[in-house]
């Protein structure tokens, strides 16, 4: 345990902030039974998750910083400053025997029968050595807590989220292939702009094209194609070598098409 | 947990290629594995003044991964000779978004006149040649779909024909 320096009352503000953000993180196992969550200031012995005792807030500070502090002896006048007089609280000596006595009946109650909390004459109070201190890692411990004494809540969170995903997958994967389909089909238009008429036919060339109205009309009129009825043309080339094609698209035969295809 | 996790992980992976596949069946075929459409060619040479060509019908069946495909063509030579070519094929085809492979192409029957149908235009003759008369095991088109007309029939990265969609 590192941070005994602390604990004497000639330590620095900035010092005690740093261990009262320590202190908060850490969850410990004393003689491998009972656990201590320091963040939520609980106790329960880990054959019987169920059964929690939670410690009043300055019942659990004095516990904390009793952890940090072993297996060294704190001061009375450390615990004072430390956890009644930086909240404004004013204290004595009587309330700090009675927090220190709450605690042992806590450990008591789980059934650690021996005295964890010991006291040694003008040096103060520390946790005894007979007792087996480990502080294990916050998110095993939360995970493990979470597991035994929380499990369903937890577990349903779990799934929920789980079930939700696995139920988005498929809403996913078929918005997905039917945006794929809908791009597989493009409109005519995508493909043609309307660059003018002739007589009843509107005339359409590839977007990438740069060719003439008098080159269209050459190939339709050596086909004979009438444009005194209603019609669509598309006309796309190739330059090298030479293509052309134009479709011929009249409307009232219902969408029936020439193609022509015209080489040089 | 960590054994959880795996049945998890491969169980969404399940429903994810599940899901896809479902998608592909229900959008992708529903809607390009049926096609009956008659496109009407007319394809000439400037080379040959003006007097070499093919003109005909082309017309298309095609569903549940076979089809057939009739042609009625005239060819026109440079030198003046006409001849009629009939031309069937049956073919099975596959289907990648869209693109039709025409496979084991058969001809289910061939008539054409006697007399020389050979194009001076070198183009021309591929496609009489290749699209037409003597159509190779593997004929690709790529045949786009479009929403508000028919079939784009592409051969040489421009369209050879549109092919509309026949009422039923």
């Amino acid at each position: 345990m590192p941070h005994s320096k602390l604990y004497y009352s000639h330590c620095n503000e900035e010092d005690q902030q740093e261990y009262s953000r320590y202190i908060t993180m850490f969850n410990v196992i004393f003689n491998n039974i009972i656990h201590y969550n320091a963040e939520e200031g609980t106790l329960c012995r880990l054959d019987n998750p169920e059964n929690v005792l939670k410690l009043y807030y300055s019942a659990n500070r004095c516990l904390q910083i009793l952890i940090e502090a072993y297996p060294t002896p704190v001061l009375q006048r450390f615990f004072l400053e430390n956890v009644w007089e930086k909240n404004d609280q004013s204290a004595t000596a009587n309330t700090f025997y009675q927090c220190i006595s709450t605690i042992r009946k806590a450990f008591s109650s789980l059934s650690l029968i021996e005295d964890v909390i010991i006291t040694i004459p003008r040096k103060g109070v520390c946790i005894s050595t007979n007792i087996s201190i480990d502080v294990l890692n916050t998110n095993v411990v939360t995970e493990q807590k979470k597991l035994s004494t929380n499990s369903g809540g937890y577990f349903r969170k779990k799934t929920f989220i789980t079930l939700t995903i696995i139920s988005m997958i498929p809403i996913i994967g078929l918005f997905y292939v039917s945006i794929l389909h809908q791009e597989k089909q493009s409109k005519l238009s995508n493909i043609y702009k309307k660059i003018g008429g002739y007589q009843k036919c509107a005339i359409y060339i590839d977007k990438s094209e740069t060719t003439d109205m008098e080159n269209i009309l050459n190939v339709i009129s050596k086909q004979n194609v009438k444009c005194d009825t209603k019609a669509n043309i598309y006309y796309s080339s190739m330059k090298s070598p030479i293509k052309e094609s134009a479709i011929v698209c009249y409307e009232e035969k219902q969408g029936k098409c020439i193609s022509i295809y015209r080489v040089n | 947990m960590f054994k959880k996790k795996y049945i998890y992980l491969i169980f969404l992976y399940f429903i994810m290629v599940v899901s896809l596949t479902f998608g592909e069946i229900l959008f992708h075929n529903k809607n390009q594995s049926n096609l009956s459409c008659i496109s009407i060619l007319k394809l000439y040479s400037l080379k040959s003044k003006e007097n070499e060509f093919i003109d005909g019908i082309y017309h298309f069946e095609m569903a549940d991964g076979n089809g057939i495909i009739t042609i009625n063509v005239d060819v026109l030579t440079a030198k003046g000779e006409l001849s009629q070519h009939h031309v069937s094929y049956t073919f099975n085809y596959t289907q990648k978004i869209n693109s039709y492979t025409l496979n084991n192409i058969k001809y289910s029957s061939k008539i054409h006149d006697v007399g020389d149908y050979s194009l001076s235009d070198p183009i021309l003759m591929e496609i009489l040649d290749q699209y037409i008369i003597n159509a190779k095991d593997n004929l690709t088109f790529r045949v786009v779909k479009m929403k508000d007309s028919g079939y784009l029939f592409y051969t040489n990265k421009i369209p050879l024909m549109m092919c509309m969609e026949e009422l039923r």
